[in-house]
């Protein structure tokens, strides 16, 4: 407002320190003198218009003529003095205003100002200052008016003032709002009024953001904001700050960095609920800008992940689950990964500790039934679309692109885009994948009594297309024994008896396999005797060894007259045989099934229970059994 | 109770009748596995067991003896390598024939009966041709 | 590099005894290049013929596999400097060891037989060097290593002590 060069005289001149004492000047009775004092009688806040010059100031300020320095000198003290008096009585009008809380007496202040501010003015007439001087005594005043506005509690009830009454539907609160506003720009506060009020509209928009988004991540959130923000916050902050000052775009870019701080908050729950969240997600990129907000999220997503998933009550899977989750959602909110990279390294490191976390893995990638959790990696192992990407790193590749700054540096864009070789990523080497395959395979391998693995072989050529061929020798020779098992079978047709059959495996190749020893049944022996010399006949230079615990026999069980079918494991059909060839209701104790059948006592234990169960036997006294007939 | 077997299925492993060593002293891969160029054990990858009673991948052994500096011998013994007649095993080899080329046809020969017309062993020669 | 060459039974082997070397009674096999297999060193101490050969002297084989081993014998001498770590070392003194690192030893070349392993070979050479009595080289020590290759396979070797 005030243009002037602040220079020491100027000062001198404000605050009247270097006064020249003169005795005709402080002579009350002189020109000055009257003058003064009638001038400082005027300056009351509690009116605002001054009574008519009474004659004997005419005169006196007619014969000092135009405002010389030494009148000058003197308003202008008398003002700053007077003023100041005033402000002591306004101190303790504002002690009654930080007491009630109440914002009514800020009115009262303010008129005050107004009223004080007015008669200044008329004052300035009758004492006839120039322009220049003018300028300074605004200047004075408005630094004591600042004073007394700008004191705490003050400037706090103004705020509140705002907060409260900017963003009512109210027109007359408006009136009293502008009229806030211009006293504050009269008294040059106006650029702290537009702090001031930009603050609250950012309060408001925090709130309002609150509202309409906190947990609501399923639907667009974000243009409607941006509507509220542009017909409703924006028309009214206009009225009360320059439109030059600020634009809508402002409020807007306010708006996402609140939602942004919103979702970052909610990060955690957003990634848990995925997809449901998918729009939230999409939303947040847009408001995501900043280096700053970026690193927040990161820091507030591994600090949440630690607090409630990585523990080790979580269940393997479910942090998988979340593991992909967060692949998902971090990828939206940002493409190329980086972020993603970051804050999901806590989650792999945890998950390399883990020791299923390779079986939970393969079990998933295998198994396309409802009943995985983790059903995902199946259907993504099936999608033949990824087959291509088996990751060979061109060193001539022309689409390069240098990895964005933010990066670590042994940052793979490629890895942590596909769910599938994010996992698999985890740890260094394949070799554990391919021997937990192995072990799955080998498991359903031995479960096949029909020679059928066209299953199997679409599931392992899935895993060659992508972890690449050389890695399941293994698994090739294992069908490949179940396939030649089948042909076998096929040409010892006429040697060997029409019902027994056989996988032939070549052990090297397969896992260890179990095997617990005991006494064949002699009608199933002498079946698998024809089948071992028919097959040692064709197959020279070899000889089998049969794995008995392995072996499944069908049988049909007589009881009572009833047939009863059973496909058992050979153990539990030996113990069942064992029976049969007892005299009628005998009673058998567990140490005689193991000691005759040559069995262990868990796999006899655990025989005589599944009978017991099928009611084909019965307890009859402590580890005794019979036929339950 | 009276029981009645209607199927049995076994589960077996197969091994070369080999009377010691479990390695094949060249390539030091165990009998039941492969030499180092073979891919699927046992008919593909035969062994044979010389006079002398040591026993070799049918490929490793003929790979040495092809070679000049081997003038014939056994690489455990050194004594003058000759399959031994009565072993099972051995029975169709011949290492005179193998020389002259027919040896490498051997595994496949045995193999020929077997991969018939049948299409699931047909998935599994066509693996072979992607090695 | 080398490895590229190599075949497959080759490297299927060197990587196995790679693998199952022990280091221990005075022998180490040391690879100097990861994935080439086509320079190895083999170090020996001769822990029991102090008067000859002190207990902490450590002797360097260069081990040079060619791509068909075990089917060809590898070249093997003693060095006296390495390259790779800058250091020197001895030749050890023995009447079938010419002062040029070249070792008459059946088993190195006529005598090969893939059941040999770099191992059994250290083997054959400590115990050579620990059984040996005179402290003299070969007797046309000076002419052959005047006129040698560098390879020693391609000496014509005559064996005419059957006893080392």
């Amino acid at each position: 407002m005030s243009t002037l060069p602040i220079t020491s005289e100027t000062i001198g001149t404000i605050f009247g320190s270097p006064y020249r004492k003169d005795a005709e000047h402080d002579d009350p009775s002189s020109d000055y003198g009257v003058a003064i004092d009638w001038l400082c009688e005027q300056i009351v806040p509690d009116s605002f218009q001054i009574s008519e010059v009474p004659l004997r100031v005419k005169n006196s300020l007619r014969n000092i003529g135009r405002c010389n320095e030494w009148l000058f000198g003197k308003f202008s003290d008398m003002v700053r003095q007077k003023l100041n008096c005033i402000g002591k009585e306004i101190d303790s009008l504002l002690k009654d205003l930080s007491e009630s809380g109440q914002t009514g007496q800020l009115g009262l202040l303010f008129s005050r100002i107004i009223n004080l501010s007015g008669i200044l003015q008329q004052c300035y007439l009758i004492v006839g200052l120039d322009t220049a001087q003018e300028h300074l005594m605004e200047r004075l005043e408005n630094s004591i008016f600042q004073s007394w506005v700008t004191e705490k509690s003050v400037w706090e009830a103004i705020q509140v003032v705002y907060e409260d009454k900017l963003f009512d539907e109210d027109g007359s609160t408006l009136e009293a709002l502008l009229e806030m506003s211009d006293l504050l720009d009269k008294i040059d506060l106006g650029n702290e009024m537009t702090q001031l009020l930009l603050e609250t509209a950012r309060t408001r928009i925090k709130h309002y953001v609150g509202e309409s988004c906190a947990g609501q991540w399923n639907r667009p959130r974000l243009a409607k904001l941006l509507v509220w923000v542009k017909d409703e916050l924006f028309p009214r902050l206009t009225k009360l700050i320059p439109s030059d000052e600020f634009t809508v775009d402002c409020l807007t870019s306010m708006t996402k960095i609140e939602l942004a701080v919103l979702r970052t908050h909610e990060i955690f729950d957003i990634v848990i609920d995925y997809p449901d969240s998918k729009c939230a997600l999409e939303e947040f990129r847009e408001c995501l800008i900043t280096a700053e907000q970026r690193s927040k999220l990161v820091e507030l997503f591994i600090a949440e992940s630690k607090l409630r998933l990585l523990h080790a009550g979580t269940d393997t899977v479910d942090i998988i689950v979340c593991y992909i989750s967060a692949i998902r959602s971090f990828l939206i909110v940002d493409h190329r990964g980086v972020l993603l990279d970051k804050a999901c390294r806590p989650i792999r490191n945890h998950l390399r500790s883990r020791k299923d976390t390779v079986q939970q893995i393969v079990n998933a990638l295998l198994n396309s039934t409802p009943a995985n959790r983790l059903i995902e990696l199946a259907i993504e192992l099936r999608n033949t679309d990824h087959h291509a990407k088996v990751h060979e790193e061109s060193e001539r590749d022309l689409n390069w692109v240098p990895d964005p700054v933010e990066a670590l540096p042994d940052f793979r864009k490629g890895v942590v885009e596909d769910i599938v070789e994010s996992l698999i990523s985890i740890f260094e080497s394949k070799g554990l994948f391919v021997e937990e395959f192995v072990k799955v395979f080998s498991e359903r391998l031995l479960q096949v009594t029909d020679y059928d693995v066209r299953e199997i072989y679409s599931d392992l050529h899935l895993l060659k297309a992508r972890f690449g061929n050389q890695e399941f020798n293994s698994l090739d020779v294992m069908l490949k024994d179940m396939l030649l098992s089948k042909e076998f079978d096929r040409r010892l047709r006429t040697k060997v008896p029409e019902n027994v059959h056989s996988s032939v495996v070549s052990h090297l190749y397969w896992p260890k396999l179990p095997s617990y020893s005991f006494k064949m049944p002699q009608e199933i022996q002498a079946g698998l005797d024809g089948y071992q010399s028919a097959y040692e006949e064709l197959k020279k230079g070899r000889k089998l060894l049969l794995s008995p615990s392995l072996c499944r026999v069908d049988i049909n069980v007589n009881l009572g007259g009833k047939d009863h079918r059973y496909k058992v494991a050979a153990d539990k059909a030996a113990i069942l045989y064992f029976f049969q060839d007892q005299p009628h209701d005998a009673e058998v104790k567990l140490a005689v099934v193991c000691m005759k059948l040559q069995m262990s006592l868990l796999l006899a234990r655990e025989g005589l229970k599944f009978w017991v169960k099928a009611k084909v036997l019965e307890e009859c006294g402590l580890n005794t059994y019979r036929v339950n007939e | 109770m009276k029981i009645k077997l209607n199927s049995t299925y076994a589960i077996y492993s197969w091994h070369w009748d080999v009377p010691e060593d479990e390695l094949c002293g060249i390539c030091r891969v165990a009998f039941d596995g492969t030499c180092p160029t073979c891919k699927y054990p046992g008919d593909q990858c035969p062994i044979v067991i010389g006079e002398c009673h040591h026993a070799f991948h049918l490929h490793c052994i003929w790979k040495w003896l092809e070679t000049d500096t081997s003038r014939g011998l056994c690489p455990m013994c050194r004594q003058p390598f000759h399959t031994d007649k009565s072993m099972a095993v051995n029975q169709g080899i011949d290492l005179t024939a193998a020389e002259s080329g027919m040896v490498q046809n051997r595994g496949s020969a045995a193999n020929g009966g077997e991969n018939t017309s049948d299409s699931t062993v047909d998935l599994a020669s066509e693996e072979e041709d992607t090695e | 590099m080398g490895s590229k060459t190599f075949q497959k039974s080759a490297v299927k082997r060197l990587y196995k005894e790679l693998k199952s070397f022990e280091s221990a009674d005075g022998l180490a096999l040391v690879q100097p290049n990861t994935d080439d297999l086509s320079v190895l060193y083999i170090d020996i101490k001769v822990l029991d013929n102090p008067k000859i050969y002190p207990v902490d002297e450590t002797y360097r084989l260069v081990v040079n596999p060619s791509p068909t081993y075990p089917f060809d014998a590898p070249q093997i001498k003693f060095i006296k400097y390495d390259r790779y770590s800058d250091t020197s070392f001895k030749i050890p003194i023995h009447p079938h060891i010419y002062s040029n690192g070249h070792i008459c030893l059946n088993i190195l070349y006529d005598g090969w037989s893939p059941a040999n392993t770099l191992h059994s070979i250290a083997i054959s050479i400590q115990s050579m060097l620990s059984g040996n009595t005179l402290t003299i080289r070969p007797t046309d020590d000076g002419d052959y290593c005047s006129r040698a290759p560098s390879n020693p396979r391609l000496t014509r070797w005559v064996f005419d002590d059957d006893t080392v």
